[in-house]
C-alpha cells in the first residue's frame, strides 16, 4: 500500500538506504558481526561439504574398523569414530544435515503457525478463540517432552524427528504472531487500508504480515539453533537419525560411550552444535538490536 | 478484579489447557504402534495372558470410552497400571516427583542467585571486555546440548578431581518428610545427611541451570540498560546517592520484576531438561521415569508424566504471577 | 513460639533415633562389607516368577535359593545339589524325586519344606510369566507334590530332555508370607499372588534381603545372618546394586572407586581402556553366548534360501570378530562351541563374495534389487557396528540395508509376528538352562515363534521332528546326536548369520576375589561368592 502510492524508483533508493543503515548499526557490535561469520561458515560447510571434506566416502555406508578410534592426525584432522570413519569429514556433512533439519522444521512451524496466529488474531471471533486454545494446549509442556512422546509414537529416524519437532514448534509462532496482529491491528495504517475498503485478507497478508516480519526473522534466526539442540536430544535417547547418518546429535550420542578415553568421537561433534548455536544466537542478538525489536526468546528449549 | 477473583480465573482457564493436554497425549500414546501389554508380558507371553491382562486394562472397550473412564480415574487420584513398573501410575509419580522437584527447584534458585548479579555486572560495565565475556558465556550456557554439558561436568568434578559423586541422589535422610532430602535433612538438623544431599544434587543442578542462568543475565543485563537510561536513575544519582546503593534498591528491584515474568517459562524448560539430565546422572526423578515409560511405550506412565509436568508448568506460572502482584502493585489483574 | 516447639520435636525425634540406633550397632561385631555393583538395565522385577532378563535374574539369585545349583565350583554348568540335596529319576524319565535339604530358612524365619517348593512351582505355571514356557510343556499347576515335608515329587507328562537344567531356574518362595499377604488380583483364589508384597520385600531364603528397592536406579540388599550356608569374614554384607545407563559413566564411577564391580555391557575399546587403570582387573572368558544375526525365513526375498546363503557369504566374519568384538569364537552354528552337545563336524559360511554374487542371480535378482531392514538394539553398541559392518558388505553384492535401532521392548513386540518382525534382526543370545535344548529347540522348534529368540521363523518338519524325539528321549546318548543331527539340519537352510561366541568381559577393583563366569543368564553375579580383601 505504502510501496505502490511512490513513483516507481524511489522505494527502491530508500530501501537501499534503510538496508545501509541497518548493516552500520550492525556492524557496531563485534559479537554480531561474528555471530554472522560463524553463520556463514557453516552454511559454507553445508554447501560445500562434498568439496572440503577430506574424505566424502565416509559420511555414507564407508567402514573401516582396523582404524577405528584413531586420535587426531594429519590424515584425519579430528580422528576417527568407532567405525574408522574420519569425524571431520562427517562433521562437514553433518552441517548439510543439521541446517537443513532446522529449515525444515522451521519452515513447517512457520508455515502451520504463522496463518493460524494471523487469523486467530485478525478475524477472532470463535474460530480464534478455538486456534488459540489449541495453542495453548500445545504450549502447556515443553517442546522437548511433546517431541518426545511423538517420536515414541514413530518410528525412530530423522524424518519422523523432524516431525516430531515441528509438531511441539509450531504453536510459538502462531502464540507470536497472534500477540503481533493483535498490536498491529489499531495502527493507523491498517485503520486507513481498512477504511480504503481493503478486505481482511488483503490485511493480513499485506500490511500486518509484512510488519511483523522483522520479529518473526529474528526469532526464526534465534530458533535455528534451539531445534538442532532439541534435534540431538532426541538421538540421545535412540530416537533420531539412524546410522550411518552423519547428524550431529547421532554423532555425540555414538561417540559419548567413549569418553573420556576416546575423547574426539564425541566431543567435536559437540563442538559443532555449539558454535552452531552460538552463532545464531548472536545474530540473532544482533538483529534485535538492529530492528529494536523486543522479543522474549525464553521459549525455545534445548 | 479483585485479586482473588483474578487467581481463580486462572485457575478456570487452566481446565481447559489441562483437558486439551489430556486428550493430545491420550491420542498420541493410542496410535503409537504395537502393543505395550504384549511388551509389559514378556517375550514369551501367549494370546490368553495378552488378552486378560487387555481387559484388566479396559484396553478393549473404544477409545472414547477409555479416555473417559481415565479422566474419571484421575480425579479419584488414579492413573491406572504401569506396565513398566507394574504397580500404579500414581505410586510411581509420588516416588520420583520429588526427586525432579528437587532438583529444577534448586536449578531454578541456582540460576537466579548466579544470573542476576552477573547480569547487573554486565550491565554497569556494557560495552566492556567483562560485559562481552559475560555475554559469551553466558551464550555458551545456552548452546551447550544440554547431556553433552552432564557427562562433561562428570569427567571434570567425579572422573578427574574426584570431588563429587557421579550418580544418583545418595542416601535418603533418615527421617523424611516431603521427599525432598535437602529440606528432610535441614528439618530434622541432619547437617551430614545434608552435605551429602547436597553434594549429590550440585551436579545435576547446574548442569540443568546453565541455559536459565543464562536466558536471566540477558534479561537482567538488557533491562537495567533500559532501567539507568530512564531519568530517576539519572535523578538519583544527581542527588548524591552511593551509586551501589542505586543499582540494587531501585533498578534492580525494576528489573527483577521483569525477571520474574520469564521465570514462570524456564521453569517449564529446565523441566523439559531435566529428561536429558536426570538421565545421565541417573537420577531418580520423574523426568528418568517418564523416558524409560516412553521406550517401554507404557502409555499409563507417558500421560500421567505430561500431565504431571503439565500442571507444574502452569502451577508456577500462576504462582509468578501472584507474586508478580505482590512485587509490583500497580499490575491490575485485567488481562489475563 | 511455633518453630520452637517444632525444633523440640525434631530434637526428641533425633535423640530417640539415636537410642534405637546406638545399642544395635555397639552389638554388632560383624565388619561391614559393602560393595557397589553397577549394571546398564534396570531391574523389571523381584519376583523371581517373572524374572526373564538378566538384572531381574541377578535379584533372584541373591535373594532366593534355587532348588539346584551349576557346578560352579567345577566350572561347569551341570546341575548339582542346593535346596535339594538328592534326586532320582524313574526310568521312563517322567518322575522327578528330590530331597529338601533340612533347617533352611527363609527370611521370615520359616524352615522351608517341600510344600513351598511346590507352590513355587505351582504360582510360575498360573501366572504365567517369567520362565514358565520352559515347564509348561510337560508340568500344569498340581504336577509337583509333597510327599512329605523334605520330599518333593514332579509328574511330567513326558520324558523331557532338559528338565534337570530348569531346576536352576526354580527359586523356591515362601508360601505362608505370600499366602497371608495376598491382595485381589486376576488368580482367583490366589488374588494377586503376592505381587504387591513383592513390591517391597522378597519372599526368599537367599544369602541377602532386600532392604530397599528405588526403581530404576537402585537396590540395596544385606546379608541374611541365618543364612543357610553360613557367612565367613570377608563376604560382602552389603550389596549396592546401581543402575546407570551412560557407559563414561559407568567407566567413571569404577576408575574413582566408586564402584567395586561393573557388568559386561560396555563396548570393547571401554574394556580396553579400563584394563590400563591400575587397581582394576578386567576378566575375560570364552563365553558361551551366540551373536546372531536372524534372518526372518517368512519375510520375501529372504524366504528364498539361496538369498539368505548369499548373505551368509557375503558377510565379512574376520572383521567382525577381530576388529569388533576383538577377541571372540567364530559362532559354529547356533549351539555356543563350549556347550556339550554342539556338533563339531558342523560346516559353517564364510565369506565369498564371488559365491554370493552368484546365489543371488540363481535366486532370479539383479544388483539393487533388494532392500533389506536390519534392526539392533539401541544401548548395545556393538550391534549397531555389526550393522554398518552388514550394510557395506552387502552394498559389494547390490543388496541395500537400512539400519534402525529400537530400544529392547520394541525389538521383543515386533517378534510377535512375522510380518512385523524385520528382516534382520541383530541378538545376543545367553543359554538359558544349561542344556543344549536351550540353542536348538528353543530357537527352531515353530512353538517357539513369536518370542524374540525365534525371529528367525524357521520351519522345517525334519528338524522339527528330530527335536521333538531329541527331548523325549531318555537315553543320554542318543538324546546328544539327535540335537546334533538337529544343529547339522538347521546351518545347512542358514536361518541366521552366525557370528561369534564373544568373549565375555567383567571389570571389577583388584580386591574383589571369588569372580567365576558361569555362562548360565545372571549366576556369574552371585554376591556370595565374592570376598572383599583391602
Amino acid at each position: 500500500m505504502i510501496a505502490e502510492s511512490h513513483p516507481a524508483g524511489e522505494p527502491t533508493v530508500a530501501r537501499a538506504q534503510e538496508w545501509g543503515k541497518m548493516w552500520f548499526r550492525f556492524r557496531q557490535s563485534s559479537l554480531s558481526v561474528a555471530g554472522l561469520g560463524i553463520v556463514v561458515a557453516i552454511v559454507f560447510c553445508a554447501v560445500f561439504a562434498p568439496v572440503l571434506a577430506p574424505h566424502p566416502r565416509h559420511a555414507g555406508s564407508f567402514v573401516d574398523f582396523e582404524n577405528s578410534l584413531r586420535p587426531p592426525s594429519l590424515k584425519n584432522p579430528l580422528g576417527t569414530d568407532d567405525a574408522g570413519r574420519d569425524i571431520l569429514s562427517r562433521m562437514l556433512f553433518g552441517a548439510r544435515i543439521s541446517v537443513s533439519l532446522s529449515v525444515i522444521v522451521l519452515g513447517i512451524a512457520v508455515a502451520v503457525g504463522i496463518p493460524l496466529g494471523l487469523i486467530a488474531g485478525y478475524w477472532g471471533g470463535r474460530l480464534g478463540d478455538a486456534i488459540m486454545r489449541v495453542t495453548d494446549v500445545f504450549l502447556a509442556v515443553p517442546p522437548i517432552a511433546l517431541a518426545l512422546a511423538v517420536t515414541a509414537a514413530l518410528r525412530p529416524n530423522l524424518t519422523n524427528a523432524m516431525i516430531a519437532i515441528a509438531f511441539a514448534w509450531w504453536p510459538w509462532y502462531t502464540r507470536l504472531v497472534y500477540g503481533q496482529v493483535l498490536s498491529l491491528k489499531e495502527e493507523q495504517f491498517v485503520e486507513a487500508s481498512r477504511g480504503l475498503g481493503a478486505g481482511p485478507l488483503r490485511i493480513a497478508f499485506r500490511e500486518i504480515l509484512p510488519n511483523a516480519w522483522s520479529t518473526i526473522l529474528i526469532k526464526v534466526t534465534l530458533d535455528m539453533g534451539f531445534v538442532i539442540l532439541t534435534a540431538s536430544g532426541l538421538s540421545f535417547l535412540g530416537l533420531g537419525a539412524q546410522p550411518p547418518t552423519a547428524e550431529w546429535g547421532t554423532m555425540i550420542a555414538e561417540g559419548r560411550i567413549y569418553l573420556p578415553g576416546y575423547w574426539w568421537a564425541a566431543t567435536f561433534p559437540g563442538l559443532a552444535i555449539f558454535m552452531t548455536v552460538l552463532g545464531f544466537n548472536l545474530l540473532g542478538d544482533g538483529l534485535r538490536d538492529v530492528f529494536d525489536v523486543h522479543i522474549e526468546q525464553w521459549q525455545a528449549g534445548s | 478484579m479483585g485479586f482473588r477473583t483474578y487467581v481463580l480465573r486462572r485457575i478456570l482457564h487452566m481446565i481447559p489447557v489441562m483437558v486439551g493436554l489430556s486428550i493430545l497425549i491420550f491420542v498420541i500414546s493410542r496410535v503409537m504402534p504395537g502393543d505395550p501389554v504384549r511388551l509389559a508380558l514378556g517375550p514369551e507371553a501367549n494370546i490368553e495372558q495378552i488378552e486378560q491382562l487387555r481387559r484388566l486394562m479396559g484396553l478393549d472397550k473404544p477409545v472414547h470410552m477409555q479416555y473417559i473412564s481415565y479422566v474419571a480415574g484421575v480425579f479419584r487420584g488414579d492413573f491406572g497400571y504401569s506396565l513398566l513398573t507394574r504397580r500404579a501410575v500414581a505410586q510411581d509419580l509420588k516416588d520420583f516427583f520429588p526427586a525432579t522437584f528437587e532438583l529444577t527447584t534448586l536449578a531454578m534458585i541456582l540460576s537466579i542467585l548466579l544470573g542476576v548479579p552477573l547480569g547487573v555486572r554486565a550491565a554497569v560495565r556494557k560495552d566492556s571486555l567483562e560485559d562481552h565475556l559475560n555475554r559469551v558465556v553466558a551464550l555458551a550456557g545456552v548452546a551447550l546440548p544440554r547431556f553433552w554439558l552432564a557427562i562433561l561436568l562428570q569427567l571434570a568434578f567425579a572422573y578427574h578431581l574426584g570431588l563429587l559423586p557421579t550418580i544418583g541422589r545418595g542416601p535418603a535422610p533418615a527421617s523424611q518428610i516431603t521427599g525432598l532430602y535437602l529440606l528432610d535433612s535441614l528439618l530434622t538438623l541432619d547437617f551430614n545427611a545434608f552435605i551429602v544431599s547436597l553434594k549429590h544434587i550440585a551436579m545435576p543442578a547446574f548442569a540443568l541451570s546453565v541455559g536459565t542462568l543464562a536466558q536471566i543475565m540477558r534479561l537482567i543485563r538488557a533491562s537495567m540498560i533500559e532501567e539507568m537510561r530512564r531519568d530517576h536513575a539519572l535523578a538519583a544519582r544527581s542527588y548524591g546517592l552511593p551509586s551501589n546503593l542505586i543499582i540494587y534498591r531501585y533498578l534492580l528491584k525494576n528489573a527483577f520484576t521483569s525477571t520474574l515474568t520469564i521465570i514462570g517459562l524456564s521453569y517449564g524448560f529446565l523441566l523439559g531438561n531435566a529428561f536429558l539430565v536426570e538421565r545421565v546422572f541417573a537420577w531418580p526423578g520423574m523426568a528418568f521415569y517418564g523416558v524409560d515409560t516412553l521406550l517401554a511405550k507404557d502409555f499409563n506412565g507417558v500421560i500421567a508424566v505430561t500431565l504431571v509436568v503439565g500442571v507444574a508448568y502452569a502451577v508456577t506460572n500462576l504462582l509468578v504471577d501472584i507474586l508478580y502482584g505482590f512485587i509490583d502493585p500497580r499490575i491490575r489483574y485485567g488481562e489475563g | 513460639m511455633i518453630r520452637q516447639r517444632h525444633l523440640a520435636t525434631a530434637l526428641a525425634a533425633i535423640v530417640a533415633v539415636a537410642l534405637i540406633a546406638l545399642p544395635a550397632s555397639v552389638s554388632s561385631q560383624v565388619r561391614e562389607v559393602p560393595f557397589t555393583h553397577i549394571e546398564q538395565q534396570i531391574i523389571t522385577a523381584i519376583d523371581p516368577a517373572g524374572a526373564v532378563d538378566e538384572s531381574s535374574m541377578h535379584s533372584a539369585i541373591n535373594l532366593y535359593d534355587p532348588l539346584l545349583y551349576p557346578n560352579v565350583e567345577k566350572g561347569t554348568m551341570e546341575p548339582r545339589p542346593h535346596l535339594a540335596e538328592s534326586w532320582t529319576i524313574s526310568p521312563d524319565g517322567k518322575t522327578y524325586t528330590f530331597k529338601i535339604r533340612r533347617g533352611v530358612k527363609f527370611h521370615s524365619g520359616r524352615e522351608m519344606t517341600a510344600e513351598d517348593v511346590a507352590f513355587t512351582m505351582d504360582r510360575v505355571l498360573r501366572i504365567k510369566r517369567g520362565f514358565f514356557w520352559v515347564w509348561a510343556p510337560v508340568l500344569e499347576p498340581g504336577s509337583a507334590k509333597a510327599v512329605d515335608p523334605y520330599t518333593v515329587r514332579f509328574q511330567l507328562k513326558e520324558a523331557y530332555a532338559p528338565f534337570l537344567g530348569t531346576m536352576l531356574l526354580l527359586f523356591v518362595m515362601d508360601k505362608d508370607l505370600i499366602m497371608a499377604n495376598l491382595r485381589p488380583g486376576p488368580h482367583g483364589e490366589f488374588g494377586d499372588y503376592g505381587a504387591s508384597l513383592l513390591e517391597r520385600q522378597d519372599a526368599g531364603s537367599g544369602p541377602y534381603r532386600m532392604e530397599k528397592w528405588e526403581r530404576a536406579t537402585e537396590m540395596v540388599m544385606a546379608r541374611f545372618d541365618a543364612y543357610w550356608r553360613g557367612w565367613k569374614p570377608g563376604q560382602i554384607t552389603k550389596v549396592f546394586y546401581k543402575t546407570v545407563v551412560e557407559e563414561a559413566t559407568v567407566k567413571t564411577l569404577i576408575i574413582s572407586g566408586q564402584a567395586d564391580m561393573v557388568n559386561q555391557w560396555l563396548s570393547p575399546p571401554s574394556f580396553l581402556e579400563l584394563k590400563q587403570v591400575p587397581g582394576i582387573v578386567v576378566k575375560e572368558d570364552p563365553s558361551v553366548q551366540l551373536f546372531h544375526l536372524l534372518m526372518n525365513t517368512k519375510k520375501p526375498p529372504l524366504d528364498n534360501l539361496k538369498v539368505r546363503q548369499a548373505i551368509s557369504h557375503a558377510f565379512n566374519y574376520d572383521i567382525a570378530i577381530q576388529q569388533i568384538f576383538v577377541g571372540a569364537t567364530k559362532a559354529k552354528g547356533p549351539v555356543p562351541v563350549k556347550v556339550p552337545g554342539w556338533n563339531p563336524s558342523i560346516v559353517t559360511f564364510g565369506r565369498n563374495v564371488a559365491r554370493a554374487k552368484q546365489l543371488l542371480s540363481e535366486a532370479g535378482f539383479k544388483p539393487g534389487d533388494i532392500t533389506i531392514e536390519y534392526l539392533w538394539i539401541t544401548g548395545v553398541p556393538m550391534e549397531r557396528l555389526i550393522g554398518l559392518l552388514l550394510k557395506s558388505n552387502l552394498e559389494e553384492i547390490g543388496i541395500k540395508t537400512e539400519i534402525l535401532g529400537e530400544p529392547w521392548g520394541r525389538v521383543v513386540e515386533r517378534a510377535a509376528k512375522a510380518e512385523t518382525t524385520p528382516h534382520i534382526t541383530a541378538i545376543f543370545d545367553t543359554l538359558k538352562y544349561p542344556h543344549v535344548d536351550s540353542h536348538t529347540y528353543g530357537m527352531y522348534h515353530p512353538s517357539c515363534w513369536g518370542t524374540f529368540r525365534c525371529m528367525s521363523f524357521y520351519e522345517n518338519p525334519a528338524v522339527t521332528k528330530v527335536l521333538e524325539q531329541a527331548r523325549r528321549s531318555v537315553d543320554t546318548t542318543e538324546q546328544l546326536k539327535l540335537y546334533k543331527e538337529a544343529q547339522a539340519l538347521i546351518v545347512k537352510d542358514a536361518p541366521s548369520i552366525y557370528i561369534a561366541n564373544p568373549l565375555h568381559r567383567i571389570a571389577f577393583r583388584d580386591y574383589v576375589k571369588g569372580y567365576r563366569y558361569v555362562g548360565l543368564l545372571g549366576f556369574d553375579t552371585a554376591f556370595y561368592d565374592f570376598t572383599v580383601a583391602k
